[in-house]
Protein backbone atom coordinates (compact mmCIF):
# COMPACT_ATOMS: atom_id res chain seq x y z
CA UNK A 1 0.00 0.00 0.00
CA UNK A 2 1.36 3.40 -1.10
CA UNK A 3 1.65 6.48 1.62
CA UNK A 4 -1.03 9.10 0.94
CA UNK A 5 0.97 12.04 0.33
CA UNK A 6 4.11 9.74 -1.11
CA UNK A 7 6.75 11.51 1.03
CA UNK A 8 10.46 10.02 2.29
CA UNK A 9 13.12 12.03 3.74
CA UNK A 10 15.99 10.65 2.30
CA UNK A 11 19.61 11.12 3.92
CA UNK A 12 20.56 14.30 2.25
CA UNK A 13 17.65 15.98 3.24
CA UNK A 14 18.37 15.56 6.63
CA UNK A 15 20.59 18.48 6.89
CA UNK A 16 18.12 20.54 4.72
CA UNK A 17 15.68 19.81 7.11
CA UNK A 18 17.53 20.94 10.44
CA UNK A 19 18.53 24.08 8.02
CA UNK A 20 14.84 24.95 7.43
CA UNK A 21 13.62 24.47 10.62
CA UNK A 22 16.05 26.74 11.90
CA UNK A 23 16.01 29.34 9.05
CA UNK A 24 11.76 29.67 10.09
CA UNK A 25 12.50 29.70 13.86
CA UNK A 26 15.54 32.65 12.87
CA UNK A 27 12.95 34.17 10.83
CA UNK A 28 10.34 34.43 13.61
CA UNK A 29 12.61 35.67 16.28
CA UNK A 30 14.43 38.47 14.39
CA UNK A 31 11.60 39.77 12.90
CA UNK A 32 11.39 42.55 14.74
CA UNK A 33 15.06 43.55 14.31
CA UNK A 34 14.26 42.67 10.44
CA UNK A 35 11.74 45.44 10.61
CA UNK A 36 13.45 48.56 8.44
CA UNK A 37 10.79 49.40 5.78
CA UNK A 38 7.32 48.59 5.04
CA UNK A 39 8.16 46.59 1.93
CA UNK A 40 10.28 44.22 4.41
CA UNK A 41 6.98 44.24 6.77
CA UNK A 42 5.18 43.02 3.81
CA UNK A 43 7.95 40.41 3.00
CA UNK A 44 8.07 39.42 6.24
CA UNK A 45 4.60 38.99 6.68
CA UNK A 46 4.75 36.93 3.59
CA UNK A 47 7.33 34.57 4.78
CA UNK A 48 5.42 33.85 7.89
CA UNK A 49 2.53 32.72 5.76
CA UNK A 50 5.00 30.50 4.05
CA UNK A 51 6.31 29.32 7.32
CA UNK A 52 2.44 28.53 8.28
CA UNK A 53 1.89 26.84 5.52
CA UNK A 54 4.91 24.79 5.48
CA UNK A 55 4.73 24.02 9.43
CA UNK A 56 1.37 22.84 8.49
CA UNK A 57 2.33 20.67 5.82
CA UNK A 58 5.38 19.56 7.43
CA UNK A 59 2.93 18.42 10.17
CA UNK A 60 0.92 16.10 7.85
CA UNK A 61 3.71 14.86 6.00
CA UNK A 62 5.41 13.71 9.58
CA UNK A 63 1.73 11.65 10.31
CA UNK A 64 1.80 9.80 6.95
CA UNK A 65 5.27 9.04 7.74
CA UNK A 66 4.40 7.61 10.62
CA UNK A 67 1.30 6.10 9.74
CA UNK A 68 3.71 3.79 7.20
CA UNK A 69 6.27 2.80 9.45
CA UNK A 70 3.47 1.38 11.66
CA UNK A 71 2.32 -0.61 8.60
CA UNK A 72 6.46 -1.62 7.98
CA UNK A 73 6.14 -0.08 3.96
CA UNK A 74 9.18 -0.24 2.66
CA UNK A 75 11.71 2.98 2.78
CA UNK A 76 10.92 4.20 -0.78
CA UNK A 77 9.39 2.84 -4.07
CA UNK A 78 10.51 3.09 -7.51
CA UNK A 79 7.47 5.88 -7.90
CA UNK A 80 8.09 7.56 -4.68
CA UNK A 81 12.06 8.04 -5.60
CA UNK A 82 10.70 9.56 -9.40
CA UNK A 83 8.49 11.50 -8.02
CA UNK A 84 11.21 12.98 -5.51
CA UNK A 85 13.19 13.97 -8.10
CA UNK A 86 10.81 15.52 -10.52
CA UNK A 87 9.15 17.80 -7.61
CA UNK A 88 12.52 18.86 -6.86
CA UNK A 89 13.37 19.98 -10.40
CA UNK A 90 9.95 21.56 -10.97
CA UNK A 91 10.65 23.53 -7.75
CA UNK A 92 13.99 24.48 -8.72
CA UNK A 93 12.97 25.92 -11.84
CA UNK A 94 9.86 27.36 -10.03
CA UNK A 95 12.59 28.88 -7.35
CA UNK A 96 15.02 30.20 -10.28
CA UNK A 97 11.62 32.72 -12.11
CA UNK A 98 11.25 34.16 -8.57
CA UNK A 99 14.51 34.54 -8.16
CA UNK A 100 14.15 37.11 -10.78
CA UNK A 101 11.44 38.82 -9.25
CA UNK A 102 13.30 39.08 -6.11
CA UNK A 103 16.82 40.49 -7.92
CA UNK A 104 14.41 43.12 -9.20
CA UNK A 105 13.21 44.04 -5.62
CA UNK A 106 16.68 43.63 -4.49
CA UNK A 107 18.02 46.06 -6.66
CA UNK A 108 15.45 48.73 -5.83
CA UNK A 109 14.69 48.10 -1.76
CA UNK A 110 18.12 47.38 -0.96
CA UNK A 111 16.58 43.77 0.59
CA UNK A 112 18.67 42.07 3.39
CA UNK A 113 20.37 38.91 2.56
CA UNK A 114 18.57 37.51 5.91
CA UNK A 115 15.12 37.83 3.67
CA UNK A 116 16.44 37.42 0.51
CA UNK A 117 18.05 33.82 1.52
CA UNK A 118 15.02 32.80 3.51
CA UNK A 119 12.93 33.74 0.81
CA UNK A 120 14.58 31.34 -1.94
CA UNK A 121 14.49 28.47 1.01
CA UNK A 122 11.09 28.78 1.90
CA UNK A 123 9.93 29.29 -1.32
CA UNK A 124 11.73 26.46 -3.01
CA UNK A 125 10.65 24.13 -0.03
CA UNK A 126 6.86 24.90 0.17
CA UNK A 127 6.68 24.31 -3.88
CA UNK A 128 8.49 20.94 -3.40
CA UNK A 129 5.65 20.04 -0.95
CA UNK A 130 3.53 21.38 -3.58
CA UNK A 131 4.66 19.65 -6.25
CA UNK A 132 5.29 16.49 -4.86
CA UNK A 133 1.51 16.62 -3.53
CA UNK A 134 0.49 17.21 -7.00
CA UNK A 135 1.84 14.24 -8.78
CA UNK A 136 0.92 11.74 -6.30
CA UNK A 137 -2.69 13.06 -6.51
CA UNK A 138 -2.64 13.42 -10.22
CA UNK A 139 -0.30 10.58 -10.75
CA UNK A 140 3.57 10.89 -12.13
CA UNK A 141 2.74 11.16 -15.80
CA UNK A 142 5.65 11.26 -18.54
CA UNK A 143 8.45 10.27 -16.26
CA UNK B 1 6.10 22.53 -32.28
CA UNK B 2 6.25 23.06 -28.52
CA UNK B 3 10.11 21.20 -29.03
CA UNK B 4 10.81 24.03 -31.64
CA UNK B 5 9.66 27.02 -29.25
CA UNK B 6 11.56 25.79 -26.83
CA UNK B 7 14.96 25.58 -28.37
CA UNK B 8 14.31 29.16 -29.99
CA UNK B 9 13.44 30.47 -26.49
CA UNK B 10 16.58 29.18 -25.54
CA UNK B 11 18.61 30.15 -28.51
CA UNK B 12 16.90 33.66 -27.56
CA UNK B 13 17.95 33.71 -23.96
CA UNK B 14 21.53 32.51 -24.49
CA UNK B 15 21.77 35.63 -27.04
CA UNK B 16 20.15 38.10 -24.51
CA UNK B 17 22.72 36.92 -21.73
CA UNK B 18 25.77 37.03 -24.57
CA UNK B 19 24.61 40.26 -25.80
CA UNK B 20 24.37 41.60 -22.01
CA UNK B 21 27.73 40.43 -20.70
CA UNK B 22 29.27 42.25 -23.84
CA UNK B 23 27.53 45.46 -22.74
CA UNK B 24 28.88 44.66 -19.11
CA UNK B 25 32.30 44.51 -19.85
CA UNK B 26 32.35 47.52 -22.25
CA UNK B 27 30.62 49.70 -20.12
CA UNK B 28 33.09 48.45 -16.79
CA UNK B 29 36.21 50.25 -16.83
CA UNK B 30 37.71 48.15 -14.18
CA UNK B 31 38.12 44.29 -13.59
CA UNK B 32 37.18 43.16 -9.69
CA UNK B 33 37.34 40.32 -7.96
CA UNK B 34 33.93 39.70 -8.35
CA UNK B 35 33.78 39.70 -12.42
CA UNK B 36 36.96 37.43 -12.16
CA UNK B 37 34.93 34.56 -10.38
CA UNK B 38 31.27 35.48 -12.09
CA UNK B 39 32.09 36.09 -15.67
CA UNK B 40 33.43 32.61 -16.39
CA UNK B 41 30.91 31.05 -14.61
CA UNK B 42 28.70 32.45 -16.97
CA UNK B 43 30.84 31.96 -19.79
CA UNK B 44 30.41 28.22 -18.26
CA UNK B 45 26.81 28.22 -18.12
CA UNK B 46 25.85 29.92 -21.86
CA UNK B 47 28.63 27.20 -23.50
CA UNK B 48 26.96 24.53 -21.62
CA UNK B 49 23.69 25.28 -22.73
CA UNK B 50 24.49 25.87 -25.95
CA UNK B 51 25.57 22.54 -26.50
CA UNK B 52 22.35 21.38 -24.76
CA UNK B 53 20.26 23.64 -27.56
CA UNK B 54 22.48 22.07 -30.45
CA UNK B 55 22.15 18.46 -29.46
CA UNK B 56 18.53 19.25 -29.59
CA UNK B 57 18.63 21.29 -32.72
CA UNK B 58 20.46 17.82 -34.12
CA UNK B 59 17.27 15.39 -32.95
CA UNK B 60 14.53 17.98 -34.57
CA UNK B 61 16.61 17.62 -37.29
CA UNK B 62 16.38 13.84 -37.85
CA UNK B 63 13.05 13.80 -37.06
CA UNK B 64 13.19 12.62 -33.45
CA UNK B 65 12.05 13.71 -29.94
CA UNK B 66 14.21 16.63 -28.61
CA UNK B 67 14.73 14.13 -25.00
CA UNK B 68 13.60 10.86 -24.96
CA UNK B 69 13.21 8.92 -21.02
CA UNK B 70 16.27 8.70 -20.16
CA UNK B 71 17.36 12.26 -20.85
CA UNK B 72 14.21 13.09 -18.66
CA UNK B 73 15.24 11.57 -15.73
CA UNK B 74 18.79 12.85 -16.17
CA UNK B 75 17.36 16.50 -16.13
CA UNK B 76 15.23 15.83 -13.10
CA UNK B 77 17.69 14.08 -11.02
CA UNK B 78 20.22 17.24 -12.27
CA UNK B 79 17.55 19.47 -11.28
CA UNK B 80 17.35 17.57 -8.06
CA UNK B 81 20.97 18.36 -7.11
CA UNK B 82 20.80 22.07 -8.43
CA UNK B 83 17.80 22.42 -5.90
CA UNK B 84 20.19 21.13 -3.05
CA UNK B 85 23.27 23.10 -4.45
CA UNK B 86 20.38 26.29 -4.23
CA UNK B 87 19.00 25.65 -0.53
CA UNK B 88 22.87 25.40 0.44
CA UNK B 89 24.07 28.52 -1.42
CA UNK B 90 21.37 30.93 -0.05
CA UNK B 91 22.99 30.02 3.25
CA UNK B 92 26.24 29.63 2.60
CA UNK B 93 27.19 32.53 0.33
CA UNK B 94 26.68 35.03 2.95
CA UNK B 95 28.31 32.85 6.05
CA UNK B 96 31.32 32.25 3.43
CA UNK B 97 31.48 36.40 3.64
CA UNK B 98 31.07 36.89 6.86
CA UNK B 99 34.13 34.32 7.70
CA UNK B 100 36.36 35.51 4.77
CA UNK B 101 35.38 39.08 4.65
CA UNK B 102 33.72 39.82 8.10
CA UNK B 103 30.58 41.60 6.12
CA UNK B 104 27.18 41.00 5.22
CA UNK B 105 26.29 40.48 1.76
CA UNK B 106 23.65 42.55 0.09
CA UNK B 107 20.73 40.40 -1.04
CA UNK B 108 21.55 40.76 -4.81
CA UNK B 109 24.62 39.65 -4.34
CA UNK B 110 22.65 36.18 -2.37
CA UNK B 111 20.57 36.24 -5.76
CA UNK B 112 23.54 36.02 -7.79
CA UNK B 113 24.74 33.15 -6.01
CA UNK B 114 21.73 31.26 -5.47
CA UNK B 115 21.41 31.64 -9.40
CA UNK B 116 24.97 31.13 -10.40
CA UNK B 117 26.16 27.91 -8.08
CA UNK B 118 22.62 26.19 -8.91
CA UNK B 119 22.98 26.91 -12.49
CA UNK B 120 26.57 25.43 -12.50
CA UNK B 121 25.72 22.44 -10.53
CA UNK B 122 22.78 21.91 -13.20
CA UNK B 123 24.94 22.24 -16.05
CA UNK B 124 27.26 19.98 -14.98
CA UNK B 125 25.40 17.05 -13.52
CA UNK B 126 23.11 17.20 -16.40
CA UNK B 127 26.39 16.85 -19.10
CA UNK B 128 27.88 14.09 -16.52
CA UNK B 129 24.86 12.17 -16.15
CA UNK B 130 23.96 12.09 -19.43
CA UNK B 131 27.39 10.55 -20.69
CA UNK B 132 28.42 8.09 -17.92
CA UNK B 133 24.32 7.18 -17.46
CA UNK B 134 22.16 6.33 -14.37
CA UNK B 135 22.63 3.99 -12.21
CA UNK B 136 19.28 3.68 -10.69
Amino acid sequence: MKSKLGWKWTKEEYPMIILWISSTIFLISNKLNLVKKSTELSIISFLGCISIFSIVIFYLLIKDLNKDTKKKLPEEDERTKKINYKAKNYSWHTTYILVLIISVFASIYDISHIITAGLIILSMITSQFIFVIYFNIKGDGKI
Amino acid sequence: MKDKLGVILGIGVSILVIFTLFLYLVVKNSVELFDIITIPIVAFLVLAASYVIYDRMKNIKKGLPVADERLKIVSYKAGYYAFIAAIWSAIGSNMASIFLYDQDLRGGLVVAAVVLVSGIVFMISYLYLSMKGIRD
